[in-house]
């Protein structure tokens, strides 16, 4: 029996920065190994599940894709004194760092502390103005000379976050962008065990997302599937927010509407929803998606291409809060929606002309 | 009258399929095989087997257009654009909206109620919606469903000296020319691709160059021209009525030289007026083209129009006579032998 | 190693017509290279056989061969030159330059519209003056399309340092002509002198897909961390190669970030991680393409980039000549 919560907190708690997806790829595998027929490795960093639909004829092929790597820092410069400076590898909004706790991965993981100057010491005007990336420090406490035993130039930081529950299903800690959907993934690949499934099906724990969507342009080249699937987060609601650009947390996943999206998907998938009574949310976008989704809709010849989101609030931060809910629905929906994909189905999704 | 019949259709970008129905109407007749792509662009093949260099002619069918991403409860729609918008030109246009197709206004707040402070800025995005003439959101909704698309409610007119106006030259004069042209026989494997996505980032023609793979191709567009009272030279980037414009550099492309200059050279032997676009602002399908496989010779042939991405866009006739003259006698060079790679 | 340098960056190679740098390049590899062509996006390969025809393995070194430049967008009355830029070039840093048009060899000045301060400059305020007085002369020597690149050439400061308008990326050509010279591997080396990259990287977009080698390599240039205000880099001119680990545009797969690390402690060569997060390069378009390909890095450090005067070590240079060395010999 798979333990969803279970599982995303061992994938949260991982660190896999964008280039360095290896041991969230081995969580993933460790836990979906024995649900599936065969995992591959590719040669830049992806990891794929394989599950061989059944019956006669051709067999569909749909691609799902849940980025594995997280948004981290890196040691960009070991300053006089052993303080770190550091560089982006994704964003992070540099206000919540301030006072936060890393771990630092060298030759061995150490802990750390962003500075920050005491109030006593800053003006009121100081205290207006943010602090860029540039000149912010971590402190690990240790002589210069202790520090460049252990660190260099090119280390991986991560946030120092253990993942707490909060009130019923609500979970929150870092990297739930994207682990909640690696999670999903993973439950679709569960539930298809249940049920008869004619499209072989790719799950892929994508590399580099966070950087730009590096590692599902190549995957979806690789396997060049007939449908592919996107599920990635997306902004959970906060107060003074625009209700197109926020969906609430607990009422299902969310579906996109937009030129990125093929419309029979859009429109199968939420069908099915109301059918099955499964919670769905619609969320409009009016191009970029800035998910595994844009890459995957032009490589080759064109992929018919859906996204699923998983709704999540402080998205980038290490207090990324979600509904476990969400990212249930989202599995179960997924592994019913493959089960209906049979090769009529997708000989449709390139028919546009009426008659 | 094919340019009204085109321009006046419904196609925001990523939801072309009016435009596309109206097309296909065109040209089902023409063509040995016509099907669309996973994205929705609609291919036309023609002489498959002809020998000589493969050719994909393009012109993107979708338009700059907006969706409706909230009704508030006065009824009025929040809107968001598909593809580029100065949101300066928005306010006080006719719009239609939905697949009812509504009339509906851009409305703000009136000037009498602004603060002057206020009237010194141009109004934002968030400032701006879409009146439809519901009295509530339950009456707004019985009509329009978040998601739904809406596009200026030009209608196509014939103007002043042979000029024509209308909401989406850019490029449905392109689609235009390519509807004339492949009612024409050549001895030529010329494939024609109506593309879809071009305005939110040249997304569909990626996809029919990688499934083409053609030797040659040219797009053929509504491109930027503002020659207009006080642009000096170099800030016009056409002339209107100075005929076709061919692509030099675009932030997208630098062009091909050698197949530019034999366009160039084609134009003055059949004495069809050519012009280069002078501009590197902006850019075509040609930039996803051009870098498909291990590299296409392309060119962009273009019809200055003025208030591109705005209401009310501007073309001569005698351009756009000239670029479908002009693409013929390209293809009838290139079947006869005038131009190899 | 410093005069092959110099000799590289004499010719102009604007993206798109980077045809003197390319010929002189050209010359200069087929005596000692197996093979030889040229694509559409005007891309040169050098090809060099791995050392026994068993082999079916090869590795892609690519350095670009473009520099950023000027592009002729309009000519007015006088016979005056507007223009665009091709690559990440400022306005401010060209007023008075002297730049050369690559296809004509004419060289020119750059002026700007009176009265406009220096931080309101834009493009649309520069023109390239080229000595005539009216249109019909201009168009001798430059028309719209020709595109004009800084013409300082070569200089020599101290006894390590190097300074020229095009160091990005000639020092990284001579590199790769260096290897293609000297190099002894198991895989089929393709030397690739990439056009178009301070575009936007289109030639090693079509490079890497026609060739889908098994590994690639990107010779370039990163900026350094070591002057006054500079930017939170550890790189520092004279303390050895820059190995890569991350730019704009990809992060390096710690396999081969790895082995590069190798190759430079086997062959006793200094070396420097470099991290890089806003500098672009050929990697991230080769890395993307087709089901993906392993594309690493090793970067001479060099300041000023973008200007006319941009610098590098001679000894970051010879570290990097002695790695790329070591990790072609070592691959198989």
């Amino acid at each position: 029996m798979l333990d969803g919560k279970q599982l995303l907190i061992r994938l949260t708690e991982t660190a896999g920065g964008s280039g360095d997806e290896s041991r969230v790829a081995g969580v993933l595998r460790e836990a979906a190994e024995s649900l599936v027929d065969e995992v591959t490795l590719d040669s830049v960093g992806n990891i794929t599940l394989i599950t061989r639909g059944t019956g006669d004829g051709p067999h569909p092929r749909v691609m799902l894709t849940a980025h594995t790597d997280e948004i981290t820092l890196m040691v960009a410069k070991i300053e006089k004194g052993g303080f770190l400076r550091v560089a982006q590898v994704g964003g992070f909004d540099s206000r919540t760092l301030l006072g936060q706790e890393v771990m630092v991965h060298g030759t061995s993981t150490i802990m750390g502390i962003i500075g920050s100057k005491p109030p006593h010491l800053s003006t009121l005007e100081e205290r207006k103005k943010t602090i860029p990336l540039q000149e912010l420090f971590i402190d690990l406490g240790m002589s210069e000379q202790h520090v460049r035993e252990i660190v260099a130039v090119g280390d991986r930081i991560t946030m120092n976050r253990h993942t707490i529950h909060l009130l019923g299903h609500r979970m929150s800690g870092k990297a739930m962008d994207n682990r909640a959907s690696v999670t999903a993934m993973t439950i679709c690949l569960d539930e298809l065990r249940k049920l008869h499934h004619h499209a072989d099906v790719y799950a892929v724990g994508t590399m580099q997302e966070e950087i730009g969507s590096k590692g599902a342009q190549t995957a979806a080249f690789h396997h060049m599937p007939d449908i592919a699937i996107a599920i990635d987060v997306c902004h959970g609601e906060t107060p003074g927010v625009s209700s197109d650009l926020a969906k609430k947390l607990g009422e299902g996943p969310v579906l996109t509407l937009g030129p990125r999206i093929h419309p029979k998907l859009f429109t199968a998938v939420r069908d099915l929803a109301n059918m099955e009574n499964i919670p769905l949310q619609v969320e409009v976008s009016q191009g970029p998606t800035w998910t595994d989704a844009d890459p995957m809709q032009i490589v080759q010849i064109g992929i018919p291409t859906v996204l699923i989101s998983i709704p999540l609030r402080y998205m980038h931060t290490s207090v990324e809060t979600l509904d476990f809910e969400d990212i249930r629905f989202a599995g179960i929906l997924l592994a019913r929606f493959i089960a209906t994909i049979d090769s009529a189905f997708v000989e449709g999704l390139t028919c546009y002309l009426k008659n | 009258m094919l340019l009204k019949k085109l321009t006046e259709a419904f196609g925001p970008s990523g939801f072309e399929d009016e435009i596309r129905q109206v097309i296909y109407e065109e040209i089902k007749s023409y063509g040995d095989s016509i099907y669309t792509d996973a994205l929705g662009t609609l291919i036309v093949e023609t002489n498959l087997e002809a020998k000589g260099p493969k050719l994909l002619v393009v012109a993107h069918m979708d338009e700059v257009g907006f969706m409706i991403v909230d009704i508030n409860d006065y009824g009025l729609l929040r809107f968001r654009p598909l593809g580029g918008v100065d949101p300066r030109i928005l306010v006080s246009k006719p719009v239609l909206v939905g697949p009812n197709r509504l009339y509906g206004v851009i409305g703000s707040k009136a000037v009498h109620l602004q603060e002057p402070e206020e009237r010194e800025h141009p109004l934002q995005l968030q400032q701006l919606y879409i009146d439809i003439g519901a009295h509530s959101r339950e009456e707004a909704e019985k009509y329009v469903t978040v998601g739904d698309l809406a596009v200026f409610a030009t209608k196509y007119e014939e103007v002043g000296d042979r000029r024509a106006k209308s909401k989406s030259f850019d490029d449905r004069v392109g689609c235009a020319v390519l509807i004339e042209t492949l009612k024409k026989k050549f001895n030529l494997p010329i494939v024609y691709a109506f593309t879809v996505q071009e305005e939110t980032g040249l997304r569909g023609a990626g996809p029919v160059a990688y499934r083409v793979k053609p030797d040659l191709a040219i797009v053929i567009e509504g491109t930027v021209c503002f020659d207009v009272v006080e642009t000096p030279s170099h800030g016009q980037s056409t002339i209107q009525g100075a005929g076709p414009a061919l692509s030099v550099v675009d932030s997208k492309t630098i062009g091909h030289r050698t197949f530019r200059e034999h366009i160039l050279e084609v134009g003055a032997q059949e004495g069809i007026p050519v012009q280069l676009r002078r501009t590197i602002g902006g850019a075509n399908d040609i930039g996803a083209i051009h870098l498909t496989g291990m590299g296409i010779v392309s060119a962009a042939i273009s019809v200055p129009t003025r208030y591109i991405h705005a209401p009310s866009q501007m073309i001569s006739l005698d351009d756009f006579f000239n670029t479908v003259r002009l693409l013929e006698a390209v293809l009838r060079s290139i079947e006869q032998g005038g131009f190899s790679i | 190693m410093k005069d092959l340098i110099r000799s590289l960056t004499i010719p102009s190679g604007p993206s798109g017509y980077e045809l003197p740098i390319k010929n002189d390049i050209r010359q200069i590899v087929t005596p000692f290279i197996d093979e030889c062509y040229e694509d559409i996006l005007g891309n040169l390969y050098a090809v060099k056989n791995a050392k026994s025809s068993s082999s079916d393995k090869t590795v892609m070194l690519v350095a670009h061969m473009d520099e950023p430049a000027l592009s002729v967008i309009d000519m007015d009355d006088h016979g005056f030159l507007r223009i665009a830029p091709l690559g990440p070039l400022r306005p401010s840093a060209l007023v008075g330059a002297r730049v050369v048009f690559a296809r004509t060899g004419r060289r020119g000045i750059v002026g700007a519209d009176h009265g406009i301060a220096l931080k309101d400059l834009e493009f649309a305020h520069l023109f390239i003056d080229i000595g005539v007085s009216n249109p019909t002369d201009a168009n001798n020597y430059a028309q719209i399309g020709d595109a004009a690149t800084f013409a300082y050439g070569f200089d020599e400061i101290g006894d390590h340092m190097i300074v020229g308008h095009a160091l990005d990326n000639r020092v990284g050509c001579a590199l790769l002509i260096d290897a293609l010279q000297h190099a002894q591997s198991e895989y089929t080396i393709v030397g690739v002198f990439s056009a178009q990259q301070a575009v936007g990287s289109r030639g090693a977009k079509v490079a890497a897909h026609r060739i889908h080698p098994n590994v690639s390599l990107v010779l370039d240039v990163s900026p350094t961390g070591d002057t006054p205000k500079s930017e939170n880099s550890a790189l520092e001119l004279g303390q050895g190669a820059g190995i890569k680990v991350l730019d704009a545009s990809m992060v390096v797969a710690p396999k081969w970030r790895d082995s590069l690390i190798e190759a430079a402690k086997t062959a006793h060569a200094r070396y420097q991680m470099d991290v890089s997060p806003h500098t672009t390069s050929d990697a991230g378009a080769i890395f993307l393409t087709q089901d993906g390909i392993p594309t690493c890095g090793l970067s001479i450090p060099a300041r000023y980039l973008f200007t006319p005067s941009q610098m590098v070590h001679l000894d970051d240079v010879t570290s990097a000549q002695q790695i790329l060395s070591s990790w072609l010999s070592r691959l198989g």
